[in-house]
């Protein structure tokens, strides 16, 4: 499997925000797209999960356009936006529910990916008594329902505590080492780490990046 | 679809767990808003011992003529029905009204009778009201003046011209006895004019009862402020979840769908907690509705089962409007002064023939203004078809509004 991001434009009336957007990964590949607040990672991870809509390019998976397809979409793509996409006054369970069907649910609480992100130990808590550690990691669960090949997650380390990042960050290798593809928009440096190739969105644009560790010089280049 | 059938299902849990809260709230509102109704059904005078406006004469009315037409005004026209004419100085006329014993007074001028009697008409009575708003008193007053104008300038006409006819045939020494027959022509003309035409009554608006009209208006006000109590649905709404579930294929219709379709409980559980409060009345036979012949509580039940629709109606403005406002307590505030307003200009509080026809006419088309309209068809067993069709209308506007704000919202991320 491979992807391929071709050209892809986004402006909100006169200002633009993504310039002919272009990049490729192939399986087991973890992209990571930097930059400052508002750069446009989100709008960009919004139009590739098909919330919202480019105003041109596509976004190409085994030949096939996933920003016309909608049904292949749901069927390849997991996407975790960058707060909770989670109803407060119910229960983890309650909100797994939405996205799996019972038996599934069950399956995946005992040995699955639920089980591997810890989920099964707060099942009956209400989201709004739940840390943040726990909500991300319920929100990476309500998107990988369908099993998704591609996951675009967006900041999804951002405000969490050490042990937390580290569960997701196994969650993200596993996810790897079985064919996937990440694209991560991220600022969080464990993630960056985890990257095959980066990228800066900067003015629209992104340009490729390597990440050697040093930190001030990634600074330099986003601001 | 499956997402939207699980949707559905969560929203309606969430419903169920605000259910107590939601029916604290819409009960102190449903409270306050009773209290409020009552206080203007009191105003509105409706009760019998003050069915009758009194108006006060002042000045010369011990004139033979005067004496005699304020006589047959008050024993034998047909306004002694709802008129009273009680005689007063004017220091005692002031003192009632300030202390609203009287609606008016009418200050009568000195030689009133004789500019009549002569043809000049050059003095005129004055009515004092207690504020510068005519009033029913004052409508009433000025038909009666209107009336009696015409009469009076027609009677002249009718006699002077007959005393020119006689001159010019040489009886004019039998005018005071054929001008005494014409007077007597005439007055038996005037007393006789109920025979020309029937009064029909047809009730304070829309040919409903004061109870009737005051039950509907009563409970489409109940109705439209019960939004205010469900906004604790709407503060854990989240755009993220909105933006997954597009990603998903559940658009901006089916989440929309999804959250109004449980919103519809609390929405029937206010229409029956009014019926709840309306059954005793009726059982008891404290609140009488004269449209339902003493089958009251059968007829309550149907009643508010075929309000349901406009329930789900307001359910779709209200809808809208929390989906459109930012933030609850302008949502609220939205709500609170939306309801107050289209209840006001619909006739919630009182007929809406009292406003001015501008606003009447702006009132009967607010979603406010057609739910009255149906409710008034549901209490008599017959919902005009623009009322049924106005509320399926309104339903479908404000749904279609809703959706069309949440794909916005999920467009701009």
């Amino acid at each position: 499997m491979k992807i391929e991001l071709s050209e892809i434009r986004k402006a909100y009336r006169k200002r633009v925000v993504l310039k002919d957007i272009s990049l490729t990964a192939k399986e087991g590949d973890c992209v990571g797209i930097l930059g400052g607040n508002g750069c446009g990672k989100s709008t960009l991870l919004s139009i590739l999960a098909g919330v919202q809509r480019a105003d041109g390019g596509s976004f190409v998976c085994d030949g096939q356009d996933l920003l016309r397809d909608g049904k292949l979409r749901n069927a390849l793509l997991g996407y975790v936006p960058q707060g909770n996409p989670l109803i407060e006054e119910l229960s983890a369970w309650d909100n797994l529910r939405m996205w799996y069907d019972k038996e599934t649910l069950r399956r995946e609480l005992d040995q699955g990916v639920l089980a591997m992100l810890g989920i099964d130990g707060f099942l009956k808590v209400p989201v709004r008594k739940m840390s943040g550690g726990m909500k991300k990691r319920l929100s990476i669960g309500c998107a990988v329902a369908a099993k998704p090949r591609i996951l675009l997650l967006d900041e999804p380390s951002s405000n969490l505590d050490l042990v937390c990042k580290e569960e997701i960050r196994h969650y993200f290798e596993a996810f790897k080492e079985q064919g996937g593809i990440l694209l991560l928009a991220t600022h969080d440096m464990q993630e960056i780490a985890l990257c095959d190739q980066c990228f800066i969105l900067k003015q629209g644009t992104l340009f490729p990046y390597v990440y050697d560790g040093d930190i001030s010089r990634l600074a330099e280049n986003l601001s | 679809m499956k997402i939207f059938g699980s949707y559905f299902i969560l929203q309606l849990r969430r419903t169920l767990r605000h259910l107590p809260a939601l029916a604290v709230l819409t009960l102190v509102l449903c409270g306050c808003a009773g209290i409020f109704a009552v206080q203007c059904v009191r105003d509105r005078e409706t009760s019998e011992d003050r069915q009758k406006y009194r108006i006060a004469l002042v000045g010369e009315t011990d004139d033979t003529y005067l004496g005699f037409g304020i006589s047959v005004l008050s024993r034998l026209d047909d306004s002694r029905y709802m008129l009273d004419f009680p005689s007063m100085t004017e220091a005692e006329a002031r003192r009632a009204l300030m202390a609203g014993e009287i609606d008016a007074y009418a200050k009568v001028p000195e030689g009133l009778t004789d500019s009549i009697v002569q043809g000049t008409n050059d003095t005129k009575v004055t009515l004092v009201g207690s504020t510068n708003q005519k009033g029913m008193a004052g409508i009433l007053v000025e038909e009666l003046a209107e009336a009696a104008s015409t009469m009076i300038v027609r009677s002249q006409s009718a006699v002077f011209g007959m005393q020119n006819i006689l001159w010019e045939n040489d009886l004019g020494d039998q005018w005071w006895e054929y001008t005494e027959r014409l007077n007597l022509r005439l007055i038996d003309m005037v007393l006789n004019r109920t025979g020309l035409c029937d009064l029909k009554v047809l009730g304070i608006g829309g040919g409903l009862s004061a109870e009737g009209y005051y039950l509907c208006g009563i409970t489409v006000f109940f109705l439209l402020l019960s939004g205010i109590g469900s906004s604790p649905l709407f503060s854990g709404r989240n755009r993220e979840l909105a933006g997954l579930m597009a990603s998903r294929g559940a658009g901006a219709v089916s989440q929309v769908a999804g959250e109004y379709l449980a919103y519809l409980l609390p929405a029937a559980i206010c229409l029956f907690g009014i019926f709840l409060t309306v059954w005793p009345l009726l059982g008891s036979g404290a609140l009488g509705i004269a449209e339902w012949n003493g089958k009251g509580v059968l007829n309550a039940a149907g009643f508010f089962f075929a309000l349901l629709p406009v329930a789900a109606a307001f359910a779709a403005m209200q809808f809208f409007v929390y989906e459109a406002a930012e933030g609850v307590v302008s949502s609220i505030l939205l709500q609170f002064v939306c309801g107050i307003g289209m209840a006001y200009i619909a006739g919630c509080f009182y007929p809406a023939g009292m406003l001015p026809d501008c606003l009447r006419q702006v009132g009967e088309v607010l979603p406010a203004g057609v739910a009255l309209r149906y409710a008034g068809g549901s209490l008599t067993g017959e919902i005009p078809f623009s009322a049924a069709a106005g509320i399926l209308f309104y339903l479908i506007l404000f749904f279609a509004l809703s959706v069309s704000v949440r794909k916005r919202r999920i467009q701009r991320g």
